[in-house]
């Protein structure tokens, strides 16, 4: 870890609001509408006006842009924006984004905001047009989408067999991760599969998709949105709800060896089972002055069951070669070693890239889940691994 | 082929416009071996992509290039279900896709 000229403030800053919109497979609504919903629904919970806000915070996949949303609520002038990214990698990131805003005196209460209509719109994993003669962008598509690797489960699958082959993962292990987020969603009222339980056998009939990967191991996809208000913790103590304060945001790249660009070129790094978010965690950790024993509940990505497994070890909970016993030792579920995703997930509630969890992580220090931690003091967050991360820890006020 | 640099040494895949180890601009291509093994493969079941009709197989090749400092890795592309071990050997193929496009492929030998 490099020296730095300002040390990172635990505490500092804090989350005072949270909202989301219904989780559905067709909204009707535009992306634009989805944000404000929720970001009107956050603002309100924080017991604060639209006229408030002064800053918004995005991802860089969304298509509901600060101006428009700040236009949709109302709101005269914006001091702030920004976005960070890719895609899933960017929700804690976007959190860490508006407290620095908040610290350097730039806003003062910032919407973090994630809006899309995943399903009814424009559907992630489905592939992107690209001219033949591409080359030299982010992704390095041109050096694995004419061999047919096209999709993030393909992709996910190749981690998923080498966790196979080095950690002894089998199909036991990923159904476990599937049915602890379905139970969660059938306990949580406004997740997408709330009414739907699953077996061993439902997962095991799931038709594969990309071996050894089953539908029931991919996530959701979802039309939704979900926001949460950051603000200083001495604001936060003055307005509505009990804050989440943030103990630690970080972010990560992992290791130049990892490979470069976004997701695919990661199958070309030293190794498929060494990711970016075991930097991120330690990272998270230094700067929050605590380690995996401290957290009480963790919302892992999960774009896959597989992506949920790995950080498992990547985030200190087990070592990677104990990572299956911990699992099949029920770890994960209410009442285990390590509650995760105790709104369903993006597997079982919603797919909000990401934003869902940490709305969930809030919940669980607020006190207020579904599937509730009995004095859930330090909540961890997590926004996709590869290669790319970022993370999150909040803790109770 | 893989993306050497002439002022060091380094082996690089993939290609980047800048040599990693010493930020040199000085990079050329040297030969890899025609021969690999299989690092991960993934069945595909679910067609995305209408010029890729599932089921089909993609290959994650492990090349050992002299003087790269961890495996080379390459995609491979089988049509239909095969069920490689880890550690399968390879071999390179060249395919024509269409009149001037011939990428390089490999498949489990036999």
């Amino acid at each position: 870890m490099s020296e730095h000229d300002y040390a990172w403030k635990p505490d500092a800053c804090a989350i005072a609001g949270i909202g989301t919109t219904a989780y559905t497979k067709s909204s009707g609504a535009s992306v634009t509408a989805l944000a404000a919903e929720a970001a009107l629904a956050a603002i309100e919970d924080a017991g604060l006006e639209p006229a408030d806000i002064d800053g918004f915070v995005r991802s860089d996949y969304d298509e509901a842009s600060p101006a428009a949303l700040a236009d949709t609520l109302g709101i005269d002038d914006i001091a702030y924006w920004g976005q960070t990214g890719a895609g899933g990698a960017a929700p804690c990131a976007m959190v860490g984004q508006a407290a620095a805003a908040i610290l350097s005196g730039q806003a003062r209460h910032v919407v973090v905001y994630r809006a899309l209509n995943g399903r009814s719109g424009r559907r992630l994993g489905q592939g992107v047009p690209a001219a033949a003669a591409v080359g030299g962008g982010s992704g390095y598509l041109e050096l694995f989408s004419p061999w047919g690797m096209t999709s993030p489960g393909q992709f996910f699958a190749m981690l998923a067999r080498r966790h196979m082959e080095e950690f002894g993962l089998t199909d036991r292990t990923l159904a476990e991760i599937a049915m602890v987020c379905r139970r969660r969603a059938n306990a949580n009222p406004a997740a997408m599969m709330h009414g739907r339980t699953m077996s061993l056998d439902d997962y095991l009939e799931s038709r594969m998709i990309a071996s050894p990967l089953r539908m029931f191991d991919f996530c959701l996809e979802t039309d939704g949105a979900a926001a949460v208000v950051v603000t200083s913790s001495p604001r936060a103590r003055d307005l509505k709800q009990r804050p989440a304060l943030i103990r630690s945001v970080a972010q990560s790249t992992g290791s130049s060896r990892l490979g470069p660009g976004q997701m695919y070129p990661v199958l070309m790094g030293q190794s498929l089972t060494d990711l970016a978010s075991r930097r991120a965690a330690d990272r998270l950790y230094e700067r929050a002055g605590l380690s995996p024993a401290d957290v009480d509940v963790a919302q892992l990505y999960d774009c896959f069951t597989i992506t949920v497994f790995l950080q498992l070890a990547d985030y200190g909970f087990c070592s990677q070669e104990d990572a299956v016993a911990f699992v099949e030792s029920g770890a994960l579920d209410v009442g285990g070693a390590l509650p995760i995703n105790t709104a369903g997930g993006q597997l079982s509630e919603s797919y909000i890239h990401g934003m869902n969890h940490i709305v969930e992580a809030v919940r669980q220090v607020r006190g207020t889940s579904t599937s509730q931690v009995p004095g859930a003091e330090v909540s961890l967050v997590t926004s996709a691994p590869p290669p790319g991360t970022s993370a999150m820890i909040l803790v109770a006020s | 082929m893989a993306q050497t640099c002439q002022s060091c040494g380094n082996v690089q895949q993939p290609p980047r416009p800048r040599c990693i180890a010493c930020h040199g601009t000085d990079l050329t291509w040297r030969d890899a071996p025609a021969t690999g093994t299989v690092h991960s493969w993934t069945v595909v079941e679910h067609q995305i992509n209408p010029h890729f009709p599932a089921p089909y197989t993609v290959l994650l090749v492990d090349v050992a290039v002299p003087g790269a400092t961890h495996p080379v890795r390459y995609l491979g592309h089988v049509p239909g279900r095969t069920e490689p071990a880890v550690g399968d050997a390879v071999r390179l193929v060249f395919e024509d896709l269409a009149e001037g496009v011939t990428i390089p492929n490999w498949v489990l030998d036999d």
